[in-house]
């Protein structure tokens, strides 16, 4: 299981949720806790937005629908394991990060990317080095190599420590090191300017 | 590739771990000296800062459709309320039932209690009614239903008062006790097999009202847990009511 910390990750109303949950957010769980879908629905609502960013940049938009969709799923099935002994915001997203792992390892998504995202990562590279033409750079995030992907993502926006990246993804700490240092080196090429 | 070359490679692999500072000391010294000579070096580890930069930038993200109906169907609910569609009022509650399989997470022991409660209030007691009614003094003509509470004993008398007002647990304890004293120390004693019935159907119950209590032992506090504790507690006593004015009816 992966557990956030370290980095200094920050998202506006979801660090707040993080550091003091508000009375709603914890009515909302509880009743959510019991079957109160419509309390479920607020907590879809306050949450959706970060889980649905997590689920494009870790999967690609084409599955993000599908996949957050999974996640909600899940944390409605999985809430009476939640004891509150951290804020639900750090609970979901843990949850997401575990679902989206081992969900793209059971797909065998990282394989099929690498041979499909490689050669349009590279042209577009080389079109942007000649033509000046620049790729936004959550395309960019999107269409890098599988591994580099799923470590820059957990890395750098997520703020996951690299052993906690190994043991989600199954590689050494120093193969988290590695592939984050290839997605920033492809992604420095896509920075707006 | 020339010997240069090859140092500056060795360097640029390593500006993403000097950047987030997960070095040593003397590797970063040495990264440091190389920086202070080489254009290029520097260049690329601004660019990874900037990297870095923007991915700490990066914001929540909009599904472009409303994913809540699918998740609200494949979770077995009604995609109500907050999406801006009527809340359908033929259910009425705002708080849905939860289904036994979550209550079980949450306190299994509830769960299945509380399953066994519903189900004892009206299968077991359709069961004693249909096959013992009969069996009951003067209830042969069940055109008198069991709307009439006038030999009901006072204290059992105030049991729909009791209802209306949503009484506490303990206080439908104490009409249950009277009613099951009524009930099976009445001089008029029910045929053995009504006997017989309404006890099976009774273990159910108070099984469901034993987990909630041991339900209420772990989360004492929680409205809806002493919520389903008087509930259950409540349909105890109307199914005892029922039976105390089949056995009294002439």
């Amino acid at each position: 299981m992966i557990e956030p910390n370290g980095k200094s990750r920050e998202h506006g109303s979801d660090a707040r949720a993080e550091g003091q949950p508000s009375a709603g957010v914890e009515a909302d769980v509880r009743a959510a806790t019991f079957g109160d879908a419509e309390a479920f629905e607020r907590l879809y609502r306050a949450h959706v937005s970060r889980v649905y960013g997590l689920a494009c940049r870790m999967a690609g938009s084409e599955r993000a629908d599908e996949l957050t969709q999974d996640v909600f799923v899940r944390a409605w099935e999985k809430l009476g394991t939640f004891r509150g002994e951290s804020a639900f915001s750090s609970w979901l997203y843990r949850l997401a990060v575990n679902l989206l792992c081992s969900r793209l390892r059971a797909l065998k998504l990282q394989r099929e990317r690498e041979m499909a995202n490689e050669i349009p990562l590279a042209v577009a590279r080389a079109r942007h080095d000649s033509i000046e033409i620049r790729l936004d750079f959550e395309v960019a995030l999107e269409r890098l190599p599988d591994g580099a992907r799923e470590v820059f993502v957990l890395y750098d926006v997520e703020g996951y420590k690299h052993r906690e990246i190994a043991e989600q993804l199954d590689i050494t700490a120093g193969t988290s090191k590695s592939q984050l240092h290839r997605a920033r080196m492809i992604l420095r090429r896509h920075l707006e300017r | 590739m020339t010997d240069r070359e090859q140092r500056k490679d060795r360097f640029r692999d390593r500006l993403s771990e000097y950047l987030d500072g997960s070095l040593g000391a003397e590797e970063e010294v040495l990264i440091e000296r190389h920086l202070e000579r080489c254009e290029d070096c520097a260049r690329t580890l601004a660019e990874l800062e900037a990297v870095v930069d923007r991915a700490a930038s990066l914001g929540p993200r909009e599904p472009g459709e409303d994913l809540w109906p699918e998740i609200a169907a494949r979770i077995g609910v009604r995609p109500a309320g907050l999406a801006g569609v009527a809340p359908d009022t033929s259910e009425a509650p705002a708080r849905r039932r939860p289904s036994a399989s979550r209550i079980a997470r949450f306190a299994p022991q509830l769960a299945a209690g509380i399953a066994l409660g519903w189900l004892s209030g009206a299968l077991v007691w359709t069961a004693v009614t249909r096959d013992d009614i009969a069996g009951i003094p003067g209830t042969a003509d069940t055109s008198s239903g069991f709307g009439a509470p006038s030999l009901l004993p006072p204290a059992v008398q105030s049991a729909s008062t009791l209802q209306d007002e949503g009484s506490s647990a303990e206080e439908y304890a104490r009409l249950i006790a009277e009613l099951e004293r009524v009930l099976f120390d009445s001089e008029r004693p029910l045929p053995p097999e009504t006997v017989a019935r309404i006890r099976r159907a009774l273990v159910t119950i108070d099984r469901a009202i034993e987990d909630a209590r041991a339900a209420l032992l772990e989360l004492p506090d929680d409205p809806y847990i002493q919520q389903h504790m008087e509930n259950t507690m409540r349909r105890k006593s109307e199914f005892l009511t029922q039976a105390v004015q089949l056995a009294g009816t002439d």
